[in-house]
């Protein structure tokens, strides 16, 4: 505590000496709201690359008719788990990683409002992660209903087997987790702000942080109730969901929670877009409040959509759920016509973070307009449980949570390391995703059109699907390649990467006027804040060419070796 | 200004006009029609949009490019237009409002149900087959995934279609007719239609059974209704 | 401070309309119930919030005018979208100690999975689930003094 007070000498306390263990212990007993976000972050990657070789092995699979590497119940097995694992232990912890290392920083504060709460949900989410998946090592084989585990399929008179049991406990402890890991954010967001830090001067990560964890808190307990009653069914006799209950109410919950959770995913990562485009347009984001106003009105809208993923069920008000589904259109719009302004007569320096960007835009662009198709019932009724939703759930998903995200690893890795990642290396890697993602999907929504079904492991040669679906299985190979190429970048430049400074793009919000990485308590000292970009004022006010410290291009290593901190 | 270079940035232009030549498959229903039209207007829509965001997007980043690196003087900072933003709202409310509207005359005639359709057809799905029922001749037709069903239908008449299921959720899906219903245990959905061309469909499953659901086909075969009538008195015959 | 409300009450504005009209359109009651309950979570957080910073209550509370001014001021006072600057700081609270490192939140979770396994695999497994989750509560509430 002493350093956090005393150390006034660089931006962020150079001289701090860390006092945690090091070593395994260290990172067991952690509370360091840095150390478990990249906890978070380091795990849920690692999902992201099992589930992804599930993917992997199910395009094998559909590259050709008939069935060549595996049977149907493992086909099913698969897109469960690919499903399951990239929604629940990719996608959701990947957010919370990212939210429990940044908001803190973001917010000018010292940690999380409940540092030892925040442990507690990262180890209870990697534990019931670990449940689900041991489903892969019992008898019967792992739960094979889809991510959405529909009753009465997921009853124990269709699926009996221990890794339904397995996915159901494992989805219900995570759901605790997430709940709780709301909590935390909300309060930190509340009650840490620095001063000075009013709600509207708060980073748009953190605004979207802020909306993602309201529709955590509040739609976590429905999906827990959900599985809690399936478990019931499945283990205690219930019947809830059986033919003497209704299996409909299941669907009301689980979409109920699961609209909703598109947006948990979504939204941090148009935050983390809206933090690097003003920074690499060189320009304030534009239109501030209407991107809050945005980020608000989609968080509530999204609260009332749940049922245009049961159109087809006959049983629904589909006007209703359509007229509410559009709506969504019009704050996201707001949010493009936000980022494009910002970039209007900007200096856009087209660094890996804004490469990825573009490419989230372009790809959530697509996503979302195939989204207005699906949101009209009438069409709905045609493509609904087509390849076609395949193609706009990945457009969604995929843009959001890989390129924004990859857009979020290459800003904030020199904040979290000190050092660069190697820029060429992820200029090529951006254009392999880029390439091999729009392969893989794009031909999915002619496979739909033509009415290919999802989660069929097999079709018939007579459909004539089989051309568009090795393009995909092709497509899928290229994505891997882009993969491996971002793991060697990031393990190579861990110790190899280019020294970074503290703030090596020129950034606008608080993360940056600390040390890379930061010390244990964050910061020595705070800019004084009166704006959303309290950094970038205190540059403009040092003077334009006095900004600090120089801002230099992060140099590829080939091209020069290690650099230095001023 | 547009540097060959630069090209790559009217790539997915380019992917979206390939798109267009993937419209819904020509419609062969009443129904259809009407929703085959309205995928086409939503088509149009789209393609406007993205063209108008995407092109917005990509004159950005060619024309404010920047160099990399050290740029302390910032360009004006600007944060705010009322009128631009008001603008930006409106823009894509009106395109909402005109897309609801016409969605909601065709969700009417897609939804319609005949007071007397003149066929009834009982569609249950179960695992992993399906059995269709003739209601007013009592003639059963069924199949399983080893040897999937036809059904045979008349052409200019309607149609009406009960589904559900004995035992999980499928769904009844022919995807030449552009629409699917579910198959619910506890529940008889419903939805009417006229086959207006004569032809062979293939139908399928289209909720994620269990198993075999991959395998859960049929068939529909479309004959004029005097030929329709022949065979439907056939089996009425045939069965005991 | 009274911006963290306006943040939920401008969400009602839009939950409460659309929670009666979906029930006036569907009369469905599943999904009716859950957003009733979602209503009631909203208030539940604005009251929570409001508890722990009078200041918030005070700041949205009607002033004087007349009845339209005062109705239409309260309105905007309670979703409008404008902030104190001057704002004291948001509510007290936050560790100024920041907690040493702590196994206890490894071992809590690892006995909440174990008792959890115990509901599919049985009483053999739960008990001792139970038992550990009650030892690892009692050591994280008795270190908490030691922060
Ligand atoms: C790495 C590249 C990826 C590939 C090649 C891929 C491929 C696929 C394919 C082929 C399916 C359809 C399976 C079927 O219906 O038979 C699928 C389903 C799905 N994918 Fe992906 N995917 C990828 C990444 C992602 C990501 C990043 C997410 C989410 C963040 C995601 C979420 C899902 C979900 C939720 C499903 C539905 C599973 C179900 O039907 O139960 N995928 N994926
Ligand atoms: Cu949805
Ligand atoms: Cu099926």
């Amino acid at each position: 505590m002493t350093a956090a007070q005393g150390d006034v000498r660089g931006r962020g306390g150079a001289g701090h000496v860390a006092r945690e263990p090091e070593g395994v212990v260290s990172w067991l007993t952690t509370t360091d709201h840095k150390k478990v976000g990249v906890l978070y972050m380091v795990t849920a990657f690692l999902f992201f690359l099992v589930a992804g070789a599930f993917s992997i092995l199910m395009r094998a699979e559909l590259a050709a008719p008939g069935l060549q590497l595996m049977d149907l119940g493992t086909y099913n097995e698969l897109f469960t788990m690919h499903g399951t694992a990239m929604i629940f232990f990719f996608a959701t912890p990947m957010v919370v990683g990212l939210a429990n290392y940044f908001v803190p920083l973001q917010l000018g504060a010292a940690d999380v409002a409940f540092p030892r709460l925040n442990a507690f949900t990262y180890w209870l989410f990697l534990f019931s992660a670990l449940i689900v998946f041991g489903g892969f090592f019992v008898a019967a084989g792992a739960a094979a209903f889809g991510w959405y585990g529909y009753p009465p399929l997921s009853t124990a008179t269709y699926s009996p087997g221990l890794g339904a049991d397995l996915w159901v406990m494992g989805l219900l402890l995570s759901g605790v987790a997430s709940i709780l890991g709301a909590v935390n954010l909300l309060a930190t967001i509340f009650a840490m702000r620095a001063p000075g830090l009013t709600m509207f001067r708060l980073p748009l990560f953190t605004w979207n942080i802020l909306v993602t964890s309201v529709l955590m808190l509040f739609t976590f307990p429905v999906i827990g109730a959900a599985l809690a009653m399936l478990f019931i069914d499945r283990n205690l006799g219930g019947s809830f969901f059986t033919a003497e209950g209704d299996p409909l109410v299941y669907q009301h919950l689980f979409w109920f929670f699961g609209h909703p959770e598109v947006y948990i995913i979504a939204l941090p990562f148009f935050g983390i877009v809206s933090e690097i485009v003003p920074v690499f347009s060189r320009k304030p984001l534009f239109g501030y409040k209407a991107f809050v106003f945005a980020t608000v009105l989609i968080g509530a809208y999204s609260f009332s959509v749940w049922a245009h993923h049961m159109f087809t069920t006959g049983a629904i008000a589909a006007l209703f759920f359509t007229i509410t589904s559009f709506l969504i259109a019009i704050p996201t719009g707001v949010k493009f016509f936000g980022w494009i302004a910002t970039m209007w007569r900007g200096r856009i320096w087209l660094a890996t973070p804004m490469l990825h960007c573009l490419g989230m835009m372009g790809m959530f662009l697509i996503g979302g307009i195939t989204g207005v198709f699906l949101a009209s019932a009438p069409i709905d009724y045609a493509l609904h449980d087509t390849y076609y939703v395949v193609a706009h759930m990945h457009y969604v998903l995929f843009g959001t949570g890989v390129f924004a995200m990859f857009a979020g690893v290459f800003y904030w890795f020199p904040k979290m390391t000190g050092r660069m990642l190697d820029e060429r290396l992820g200029a090529i890697q951006f254009w392999l995703v880029f390439i091999g993602f729009n392969l893989t999907f794009f031909p999915m929504h002619q496979l739909g059109i033509d009415g290919m079904p999802r989660r069929v492991g097999d079709y018939l040669a007579a459909t004539g699907w089989t051309d568009l679906n090795f393009v995909s299985t092709a497509g899928t190979a290229v994505i891997a390649l882009g993969v491996v190429i971002f793991l060697y970048n990031f393990v190579t430049s861990l110790s190899h990467g280019p020294l970074a400074g503290d703030d090596p793009w020129g950034g606008h919000t608080l993360e940056w006027a600390t040390s890379s990485p930061p010390p244990h308590h964050n910061f020595a000292r705070l800019p004084p804040i009166t704006s959303d970009r309290p950094v970038l004022d205190e540059r403009l006010a040092l003077g334009p060419r006095q900004g600090g410290e120089p801002i230099q291009p992060p140099a590829s290593r080939s091209q020069e070796g290690r650099r230095r901190r001023g | 200004m547009t540097k060959p270079r630069r090209a790559w940035r009217r790539l997915p232009e380019a992917a979206l006009l390939v798109a267009l030549t993937g419209c819904l498959p020509a419609a062969v229903t009443d129904r259809g029609r009407e929703v085959a039209w309205l995928y086409d207007l939503f088509f149009v829509a789209a393609a406007i949009v993205f063209v108008f965001v995407a092109a917005l997007i990509g004159w950005s980043v060619v024309r404010y490019r920047g160099a990399p690196g050290r740029d302390v003087a910032l360009p004006e900072p600007v944060h705010g237009n009322l009128r631009l933003e008001i603008m930006w709202w409106a823009l894509p409310t009106a395109l909402v409002v005109l897309l609801i509207g016409f969605t909601w005359v065709v969700l009417a005639q897609v939804d319609a149900r005949e007071e007397e359709p003149s066929l009834t057809i009982e569609v249950e799905g179960f695992q992993w087959g399906w059995r269709f029922t003739y209601e007013e001749a009592d003639v059963v037709v069924s199949g399983t995934a080893a040897d999937p069903p036809t059904l045979t239908l008349p052409t200019e008449r309607t149609i009406a279609f009960v589904i559900t299921s004995t035992d999980v959720v499928h769904s009844f899906s022919i995807p030449a007719f552009l629409i699917k219903r579910d198959a619910l245990p506890t529940r008889k959905n419903r939805f009417d239609v006229v086959i207006e061309l004569a032809g062979t469909y293939g139908g399928q499953c289209g909720e994620f059974c269990g198993l075999l659901h991959a395998r859960q086909l049929f068939e529909i075969k479309a004959v004029p209704g005097d030929e329709f009538d022949t065979w439907l008195a056939s089996q009425a015959r045939t069965e005991p | 401070m009274a911006e963290e409300v306006r943040f939920f009450l401008r969400g009602l504005v839009y939950l409460v309309p659309i929670t009666v009209v979906y029930w006036l359109v569907s009369k469905e009651p599943a999904g009716t119930a859950l957003l009733v309950a979602l209503v009631v979570g909203f208030v539940a957080v604005i009251g929570l919030v409001l508890l722990h910073a009078s200041s918030a209550a005070a700041e949205l509370r009607p002033r004087s005018g007349g009845i339209a001014g005062r109705l239409l001021g309260a309105v905007n006072r309670a979703i409008g979208f404008h902030e104190r600057v001057d704002a004291p700081p948001p509510l007290e609270g936050g560790p100024d100690l920041i907690p040493t490192g702590s196994p206890w939140p490894l071992i809590t979770a690892a006995s909440i999975v174990v008792a959890g396994l115990g509901l599919i695999f049985g009483t053999w497994l739960l008990l001792p689930g139970l038992a550990l989750l009650a030892w690892a509560l009692l050591g994280w509430l008795t270190q908490l003094d030691r922060a």
